[in-house]
């Protein structure tokens, strides 16, 4: 199987090939840096889908594309830590 | 085959659907505001890029005791650089350095998933993450370079390096002869993303 024609130019540059996937990206690294959960974590839930995807038998895994498993790795580890059933921040507000 | 063919596009659905519900609810509970996902993207898209890498190696060729000091310890060396901050945040604090010699070729791969070296490279093309790659140039470099344009002779010795959380590597490639008058920004023009992941050399006709 030969490589994809767009690596033997720097045409290559690093580029997102969908909106969402940019957004993907964007969100695990923010809440990172914002010290929801240490970025080696969201690696290792990375490493383990893209591990279980690699060790399935070639049959019955589904096509390759790695933003799923980026999405993927970034529930397990929104849900692990709670982020989504957390108590909702409400920001001081006057008004009310 | 018919479903091969149309799975993947509502695939791409369903993870474009999951992601951005998964953003919306974010903001609703007030863990991210709407425009911090639009802000941490486009400070990587401006500053980490492979524009870092390319002074990076320029200061290799021109001044060895940087590479010498590079190759022992690569943040501590890139930090003497005036480069964007957070160079040493998300995943500079793991970079590593190679430098290829007379004889000695270094390519960098992860065969796990794609930890790439980012803020000196940029986030990596979209080939870089293919498995088929990864395992391919895990096994067969040589074979693969000559693939991809850099037919390397037989007596040249390669190695591979494959990055994971805790080393991200890039390579220094070789200064092209012919190059001794060249000034910074000449030189940086020879660098590309391509030479410092081990896959072209530096000059090599794009």
């Amino acid at each position: 199987m030969k490589l994809h024609e767009t690596c033997t130019t720097d045409q290559a540059a690093p580029q997102f090939e969908h909106e969402w996937q940019r957004r993907a990206f964007g969100l695990a690294l923010a809440l990172s840096e914002f010290g929801h959960y240490p970025w080696e974590e969201f690696q290792r839930a990375l490493i383990e889908r893209i591990g279980s995807w690699q060790d399935a038998p070639e049959s019955s895994r589904e096509k390759w594309e790695y933003y799923d498993h980026w999405v993927a790795a970034l529930q397990t580890v929104v849900d692990d830590h709670g982020l989504l059933t957390a108590p909702v921040t409400t920001v001081p507000d006057s008004h009310h | 085959v018919s479903s091969q063919f149309s799975y993947p596009e509502d695939r791409e659905q369903s993870s474009a659907a999951k992601i951005y519900a998964l953003e919306s609810l974010l903001i609703e509970k007030g863990v991210i505001t709407p425009q911090t996902v639009d802000k941490v993207v486009a400070y990587f898209e401006s500053e980490m890029t492979p524009h870092n890498g390319k002074k990076i190696v320029v200061r290799s060729w021109t001044d060895p005791g940087f590479l010498t000091r590079l190759l022992a310890d690569t943040p501590a060396a890139i930090a003497e650089l005036d480069l964007p901050d957070g160079m040493a945040g998300a995943e500079g604090e793991h970079l590593r350095a190679v430098a290829n010699t007379p004889g000695v070729h270094n390519m960098v791969i992860c065969t796990l998933c794609s930890c790439f070296p980012w803020p000196v490279l940029g986030l990596p093309p979209y080939w870089y993450k293919d498995p088929v790659f990864r395992a391919r140039a895990a096994r067969e470099p040589r074979t693969v370079l000559a693939e991809v344009g850099l037919p390397l002779p037989d007596d040249t010795e390669i190695r591979v390096w494959d990055s994971s959380g805790t080393a991200r590597w890039f390579v220094i490639p070789e200064r092209p002869s012919g190059t001794e008058d060249f000034t910074d920004e000449q030189l940086m023009d020879l660098v590309t993303t391509e030479s410092m992941m081990g896959v072209a050399l530096a000059g090599a006709p794009s």
